[in-house]
């Protein structure tokens, strides 16, 4: 038998006849002939080789005497096309990425339910029946590596528990794991795994940022749906709601849906990259206008997050006050923001009284009620600065990989985690003074004591609300790990002062305090603010973010709600995304690998177009991964040659065979079926949105727009329109159903790319009073409707152009063309040394100027490429080593 | 989105088998999630799920089990690579993923007459099947035409 070391396979041969097949250390015997992706394998006396892990159980049991049934076979065909790829993704999750307990399983989920559907339903004790067969072998194999954590197994599959539990007791099975697994447990398999490419699960959507199969089956629509299509489209736009123009401020009213939407704060020292806009803004933005649209009265908030250690120790760096650096930066933000079209009602930032007042109310209202505590806790202090130094005010040696300029709270060369009086050598980072470590008092949020309010409340919010499945697992392992209680309070000046005497020089922790500015900054935009936040009688709150705070906004705000008891609005609907990565990798500011906000304008693009994009591969459910080259795909395929073609087309004829007139519409059955099958993927673009399934909803637009070109192509009505009467009425209903479906997918688009559908509404002449979403496609524009001047919508994107933006962004140094030198460069040559420094002088000179000016970061990085490789040159012509010092990296956070 | 059955490839193949076996029609399939497994509806109980597992269902039920082999060892083998087809050949995608599957094929059946060795089984059936398409593709690509195509004989 061989296996690569290693190999979780090997736990599914427990305890095979020695007699049918000899086990080979893989370096003495070779088997040549197969690929890696092979083993193991049993070679038997014949010569014949099994590589797949189940035919080798099933030979041992055919061995034996046992014979496959359909139940067995079923099994094992299930394990190897399903289960397998699943446990492994799942096995993978948990080892390479560290991910634990139910996280960890989740890629599972299905699966472990459909074991124990079959159990229960069978009622047998085994898979195939009442004694262990190969299907059990098979399956237990493959599920051990990843169940193996008692605390991965979710509760409610009671039969699958105790099935698996009775084959890990059996003897064949135990004597299996002890020999390949225990005492080094899953690690084993660590290093195995680590060096395989990561698992692609399928059943996925292909490895990034492919639609499901969608056109893959269209169902068949029913009599009724087409009639009610029909009837929906000759009532016209006058059975359209009126869109919803809410006074400002908006305000909750009696009766109507209020919606309030929060995107999580973004910090304020740091210039966010495209996934932080799509994480958060991006989404909550989509979001609420597709509310507007819907006519349910909503408010949309968010504002820079600007307290913090971060902020004051940038302030220092730059030598301008935390106040300067926030309304600096705030600045870039709101720019940028504006640059992508997010509708924020208002965008306010935390530093403002009234986050003062109110982060003070709710902390005394908890302090009366007994939920904050006192303690002691050892901490640096310098006697110079008469301070306390928090986090990231000291530095030293780290005490585990002796770095000697670790922070307080990690050490960047090693990161781990680090507790500040640990550091050997501390300094202060301000005077660089030797602290001393002194007892000083914080408070703490009772945690544990809140828990049980905050069990209940969590049960209904998640029996009625929208919670992606991220945000259930994260809170569920938080609170199954035991909630502690949690220091809100820091030896800061940057802050919300704390009202207490003996805490007076102290500020609230930021966490304590980011989530209370959702409530200051509609404290900014309305002084009846406590009409959105303290009604959740009448207010459905939904919040925005990306699944690192979670548990922030699911345990930990909410506990300091419940505790002030003051009848606090709670969130009803937590959608966290998953993280978006960069061309395979991550986004790095350090390396200045990634597009960031300020940059995505410079790029030439067009903001509808990133927003359709970042849209397109939202991380709903899953990772996903930006790519220049999948962007240009996306935007010639989908957007060029689908939607906008379509609408092009759609409008072009109008104008060009009648004269910009809607023509008159005799509609065939063919029609009506089409008006049916715009309205099926109506209706689940709504249900889709209505769940916040942003990402899958856009299919349903651009299936609708594929079912227009198909129609237009088929119907073709450029040739029409020279033949007989009948043939020219054809080609005006064709027309005219072309043009309203434009009309309709104007509408529909508007939540993600807002200026393109105002570009259709201008070029269409859509009344104002259609930009509103009903459950009907209805012809809303009549014949006689006069439409505009049509043009293109979208722009091709060309291969050289993305090649040279990928080359800019990706790695941030891109290679610019070096002033090579044309003359070979012989080393001692007196006069090239000399104008070589020159050069050098002249070119540092200018990038001193470009930095003083605060010229964009390409060019600058342009022009310091220039210098490198001047200096390059003239270390060959003095002769010394061309090596350049690499510049050494900057950390921000 | 719980989409009607629209019977997949799989349900054609397995129409073709029981052509093969010389079956009575009559058989019912239906297809099952968003890979379209075949699942074979039978009156009583969930009915069977799976190429592989119906494959062989129907090979017993036509009284021809000698295509499944006849040895424990032939059984694991043909078991082997019935699960190569639908995990392998029916999951591999890319232009690689064919290459490897082609080469690693090459390879096993370079001192071979069959699959399993010298006896024709239904691993032979369902790998010729499965590889249909893409051999199209070659003997289009590499020789021409496809009249070139050296067809196996199914006996």
């Amino acid at each position: 038998m061989e296996v690569q070391v290693g190999d979780p396979v090997v736990l599914r041969a427990p305890g095979w006849p020695s007699t049918h097949g000899d086990l080979f250390p893989p370096a003495e015997r070779p088997l040549a002939p197969l690929s890696p992706l092979w083993a193991p394998a049993l070679e038997l006396e014949s010569g014949t080789v099994l590589f797949s892990p189940n035919a080798i159980c099933q030979f041992f049991f055919l061995a034996r005497g046992e014979e496959p049934t359909d139940l067995t076979n079923q099994w094992l065909e299930w394990e190897a096309t399903e289960l397998q790829p699943a446990a492994s993704a799942a096995l993978y999750a948990q080892l390479v990425h560290g991910k634990k307990g139910l996280e960890a399983v989740d890629p599972l989920g299905k699966l472990l339910a459909h074991v124990e559907q079959n159990l229960s339903r069978r009622g047998t004790a085994y898979l195939a029946g009442d004694t262990k067969s190969v299907a059990d072998v098979v399956v237990w194999g493959t599920l051990f590596p990843v169940l193996q954590d008692e605390t991965s197994l979710p509760i409610e599959l009671q039969a699958l528990r105790t099935w698996f539990q009775s084959m890990t007791l059996s003897e064949a099975c135990r004597k299996a794991a002890d020999s390949v697994l225990v005492p080094t447990a899953l690690l084993e398999f660590k290093s195995y795994l680590q060096k395989q490419p990561p698992p692609c699960l399928a059943m996925e959507r292909a490895p990034s940022n492919e639609p499901e199969d969608e056109e893959g089956f269209e169902r068949a629509l029913t009599e009724d749906e087409i009639s009610a299509a029909a009837e929906a489209w000759a009532r016209g736009a006058a059975v359209l709601p009126k869109p919803w123009k809410p006074q400002k401020p908006v305000l909750p009213v009696e009766g109507m849906r209020n919606v309030l939407i929060t995107s999580a704060l973004p910090y304020v020292n740091n210039v966010p990259h495209l996934g932080n806009i799509i994480g958060c803004v991006l989404s909550a933005d989509t979001f609420a206008r597709y509310c507007r649209l819907r006519n349910w009265n909503t408010l949309f908030v968010c504002g820079t997050d600007e307290y913090g250690t971060a902020t004051e120790t940038k302030a220092v760096e730059e030598g301008l006050t935390p106040q300067e650096i926030c309304d600096k930066y705030n600045a870039i933000h709101a720019d940028i923001y504006r640059w992508f079209d997010i509708s924020f009602d208002y965008f306010g930032r935390t530093t403002t009284p009234h986050q003062t007042t109110i982060a003070q109310d709710i902390f005394q209202r908890l302090l009366a009620r007994g939920f904050l505590l006192q303690d002691t806790v050892e901490q640096l202090r310098c006697e110079n600065c008469q301070r306390f130094l928090a986090d990231r005010f000291v530095e030293g040696t780290c005490p585990f990989c002796s770095y000697e300029e670790a922070r307080g709270d990690q050490c960047d060369k090693c990161g781990k985690l680090i507790n500040a009086v640990e550091l050997k050598n501390p300094q202060c980072k301000l005077c660089r003074g030797v602290p001393v470590v002194k007892p000083t008092q914080h408070l703490f949020l009772d945690l544990p004591k809140l828990e049980e309010r905050l069990e209940p409340w969590l049960e209904q919010s998640w029996a009625t609300g929208d919670w992606t499945a991220n945000a259930r697992y994260i809170t569920r392992s938080w609170i199954r790990d035991g909630l502690k209680p949690r220091c809100i309070t820091r030896d800061l000046k940057w802050g919300t002062p704390v009202p207490l005497d003996g805490f007076r020089d102290k500020v609230f922790y930021v966490w304590f305090d980011a989530p209370i500015g959702y409530l200051s900054i509609t404290a900014n935009y309305t002084d009846q603010w406590e009409r959105w936040w303290k009604n959740p009688q009448q207010v459905e709150l939904y919040n925005f973010m990306a699944k690192d705070n979670v548990p922030f906004h699911s345990v930990i705000f909410p506990c300091s709600l419940l505790g002030a008891e003051d009848n606090y609005t709670l969130v009803n609907h937590l959608i966290a995304t998953e993280y978006l990565n960069y061309e395979d990798g991550k986004f790095s500011k350090s390396r200045g690998v990634g597009v960031f906000g300020d940059m995505a304008k410079d790029t030439g693009i067009p903001a509808d177009i990133w927003r359709f994009y970042l849209l397109y591969l939202r991380p709903e459910g899953q990772d996903s991964a930006f790519s220049w080259s999948d962007l240009m795909l996306k935007n010639n395929s989908e957007l060029l040659n689908n939607l906008g073609n379509f609408i092009n087309r759609a409008g072009m004829f109008v104008c060009k065979f009648f004269s910009g007139t809607v023509p008159d519409m005799v509609l065939t059955l063919d029609d009506k079926r089409l008006l049916a099958r715009v309205t099926v993927e109506l209706h689940q673009y709504h249900q889709l949105l209505e769940k916040v399934r942003i990402r899958d909803a856009l299919r349903c637009i651009l299936t609708i727009s594929r079912h227009g070109n198909q129609y237009i192509q088929v119907n073709e009505p450029w040739k029409r329109i020279k033949g007989d009467e009948k043939d020219r009425q054809r080609a005006g209903t064709v027309t005219g159903v072309a043009v309203n479906m434009a009309s309709l997918l104007a509408v529909l688009i508007q939540p993600y790319m807002p200026s393109v559908s105002s570009a259709i509404q201008r070029q269409l002449c859509i009344p104002p009073d259609c930009c509103v979403l009903s459950h009907d496609f209805t012809c809303t524009l009549p014949p006689g409707h006069r439409v505009g001047t049509v043009s293109p919508l979208f722009q091709k994107l060309e291969n050289d152009q993305v090649e040279a933006l990928r080359k800019r962004f990706g790695g941030g140094q891109a290679k610019q063309p070096s002033p090579a030198p044309a003359v070979p460069v012989t080393p001692g040559d007196s006069q090239l040394i000399q104008e070589l420094t020159e050069e050098v002088a002249k070119q540092g000179n200018h990038v001193r100027q470009l930095k003083a000016n605060k010229a964009e970061k390409a060019q600058i990085d342009a022009e310091v490429a220039k210098l490198l490789e001047l200096k390059k040159q003239l270390a060959i012509a003095e002769g010394k080593s061309p090596e350049v010092p690499v510049p050494k990296g900057k950390r921000k956070k | 989105m719980a989409a009607a059955a629209r019977p997949g490839p799989g349900c054609e193949e397995l129409a073709l088998l029981e052509k093969l076996l010389g079956l009575p029609k009559g058989n019912k399939y239906g297809v099952q999630g968003e890979r379209k497994v075949p699942v074979l509806q039978t009156n009583n109980g969930p009915g069977l799920t799976g190429l592989m597992t119906i494959a062989a269902h129907l090979v017993k039920q036509a009284k021809k089990d000698q295509l499944l082999g006849s040895t424990a060892e032939e059984k694991a083998v043909v078991q082997q690579w019935l699960e190569y087809r639908v995990t392998r050949v029916d999951g591999g995608s890319s232009k690689d993923d064919t290459r490897i599957i082609l080469k690693d094929l090459n390879i096993h059946l370079e001192d071979k007459v069959y699959l399993a060795g010298n006896v024709f089984t239904l691993a032979d059936i369902l790998m010729y099947y499965g590889l249909h398409h893409i051999m199209c593709l070659v003997f289009l690509l590499h020789s021409g035409g496809p009249h070139t195509a050296r067809k196996g004989e199914i006996p």
